[in-house]
């Protein structure tokens, strides 16, 4: 009985350290977001609880002169840079899952290189390369840098996933009379499902989140929501207006990862295959 | 008869390890052909070459005269059926029989009628819309064999497809498979290492050990009279018995059944008996310590000295060849 209890007790505080340390700061930003600035970073002693409650940090962000095309620029890397990762990222897991699984993941280490050094090391030299009219501060170069970071996961993703597949099902396709285009795409692809949305969406949000390669590739012709939001809190030292950016920047994050939540869940990878 | 498929000295190797070794084997069109062997012989590579998964190091083989050696695997016109069936796991039963038709191109009305067609040979017409996951084992081997039937293949290979049933469903799964062989008239090539199965089954069984057919014919002759000490040993539910010969190095081999107990030259010493319904099974140990089986209608018990007289018997060189 006592041990139950202090086990009790243990879990409560674990508990309730756990959920201060996640959802103090998620507090932090909704008062940032939500208070004037007068009553918050601007007065002396931040508040807990502040007095006045405002919308007028969202409305001012919103009327931020570069705010929405900031936004859609961001929105569009972020699409480019999920559906490049997939459409390189697919054909290249499947080449690899199809070498010994040594060479494999050797080959998967060799691209994690680029993840390994500094970003700014290789956007320097990458601004160097896009220094020309019309690519320079473009969607285009913007998303070809960061899909840098991107393809070395969702290949690592979608690697362990083709390779968990039973290698009798392409063979079955092959012999069934599939072409291996269409082994490939009608019969592994739909299996891999969850993890293909899963590469997706971590190329996407990892896109989305991206700073180091869009501010130095940035010609802030738009620039991208995250420089966008760096350059209000540091530029300008509007800390209220820039939290209001990011509170409305996780909204596209929330709607995606809902819509594609069911596509997340495999339900019957293995099924039908025995042994 | 016509030679439906040929291998032509056919070597495969993987590594080190000799999985074919100059092999030529011709199998005839309406031929139920077993190839018979221990497990990790590497038969089912055998399959995998004739279906075009992998591809032979040298030799070639021909499908109906035609050199498919080089052949993709959806060019063959052959159908596989994995030892783990292999079923897409994502696609109904239905949508499962009807892939290699949509392959194929063939109508969805065509697709209709010929899936349900042999659904219904199958009796599998009630789960056609379940997915893989949701039916037993044994309907899963029949949804396998259905995909295989339906596009009506010129030769169908199948990799111990009753090996994942269990004891009861395997023998009427396995009278049926010869059931639909005979009423398709179709030429298969089964590989197992159960014995039973290429007696029941194969108008021909080939024994396969260390990358070559040991011995290919009807199973009864292969038998009755195996053509080294290997496949005695290897073939039947009992290892063929074997004493030391009358000329140095030869040995005398038998089978359990060319025994008669009670009297005769030979003695035995009884370590195990076993019984098995109305017969005991024996496990003796020869004067000369060799391993003895044989079965009895009377009781035995442990340590029990039995006599008995040989009917038949085959002589083996030393190198194991039959005299």
């Amino acid at each position: 009985m006592r041990r139950w209890k202090a086990s009790r007790i243990g879990l409560y505080i674990a508990a309730i350290v756990t959920g201060t340390a996640v959802v103090f700061p998620l507090w932090i930003i909704l008062i940032l977001a939500l208070a004037p600035p007068g009553k918050t970073i601007l007065s002396p002693n931040f508040p807990l609880i502040p007095p006045v409650w405002t919308l007028s940090n969202f409305t001012s962000a919103l009327n931020y002169p570069q705010f929405t095309q900031a936004f859609w620029f961001s929105l569009e890397i972020a699409f480019f840079v999920g559906g490049l990762a997939l459409a390189i990222g697919i054909p290249t897991a499947y080449g690899l899952s199809r070498l010994g699984a040594r060479t494999a993941y050797g080959i998967t280490t060799v691209l994690f290189v680029v993840n390994m050094l500094p970003s700014l090391a290789i956007a320097i030299p990458l601004g160097a390369i896009f220094d020309t009219p019309g690519l320079y501060g473009s969607a285009f170069s913007i998303g070809i840098a960061q899909e840098l970071l991107a393809l070395p996961i969702t290949v690592f993703l979608l690697l362990g996933a083709f390779q968990s597949l039973p290698r009798e099902l392409e063979q079955q396709a092959r012999v069934d009379g599939a072409g291996r285009f269409s082994a490939v795409f009608g019969v592994l692809v739909p299996l891999i499902v969850p993890a293909i949305v899963a590469a997706f969406l971590l190329s996407w949000m990892l896109s989305w989140d991206e700073s180091t390669f869009a501010l130095i590739l940035t010609n802030f012709n738009p620039p991208t929501l995250p420089v966008l939001i760096f350059e209000a809190a540091t530029g300008r030292g509007e800390a209220n207006q820039a939290v209001a950016f990011s509170l409305i920047a996780t909204i596209p994050v929330i709607i995606l990862t809902v819509l594609l939540q069911k596509y997340l869940r495999g339900e019957d990878l293995v099924a039908g295959i025995r042994g | 008869m016509t030679a439906q498929l040929e291998l032509d000295r056919v070597t495969k190797r993987y590594g080190d390890r000799l999985i074919a070794d100059d092999v030529s084997l011709s199998v005839d069109a309406g031929e139920f052909f077993v190839i018979l062997g221990p497990s990790g012989e590497g038969k089912s590579t055998f399959l995998r070459m004739i279906a075009g998964i992998e591809t032979p190091d040298a030799g070639s083989i021909r499908i109906a005269g035609e050199d498919v050696t080089e052949r993709p695997p959806n060019k063959r016109g052959v159908a596989m059926v994995f030892q783990n069936y292999a079923l897409y796991p994502n696609m109904t039963v239905y949508k499962n029989i009807g892939f290699p038709l949509k392959m194929q191109f063939f109508s969805r009305d065509e697709i209709d009628t010929k899936v349900r067609e042999v659904a219904k040979t199958l009796g599998i017409s009630e789960i056609l819309q379940s997915k893989p996951n949701r039916i037993s084992g044994g309907q899963q081997q029949r949804v396998a064999l259905a995909r295989a039937i339906v596009r009506s293949p010129s030769i169908f290979l199948l990799d111990e497809p009753l090996s994942n049933l269990d004891a009861r469903v395997r023998f009427s799964a396995r009278a049926e498979l010869k059931k639909i062989q005979r009423d398709l008239g179709q030429t298969f090539v089964f590989v197992t290492h159960d014995q039973k199965e290429a007696e029941s089954l194969s108008d021909r069984t080939g024994v396969l050990h260390l990358g070559r057919f040991e011995q290919v014919g009807p199973f009864h002759e292969i038998y009755e009279r195996p053509v080294s000490r290997w496949v005695g040993d290897f073939v039947g539910d009992f290892p063929m018995n074997f004493l030391p010969g009358s000329a140095p190095g030869t040995e005398i081999g038998f089978r359990t059944e060319w025994m008669s107990l009670g009297e005769g030259p030979y003695t035995a010493t009884v370590e195990v008996a076993e019984r098995q319904g109305d017969l005991m099974s024996l496990l003796c140990r020869s004067p000369e310590g060799r391993r003895i089986f044989a079965v009895s209608l009377q009781r035995h018990a442990h340590g029990d000295e039995v006599r008995y007289a040989l009917r038949e018997q085959r002589t083996y060189r030393a190198d194991g060849s039959l005299v």
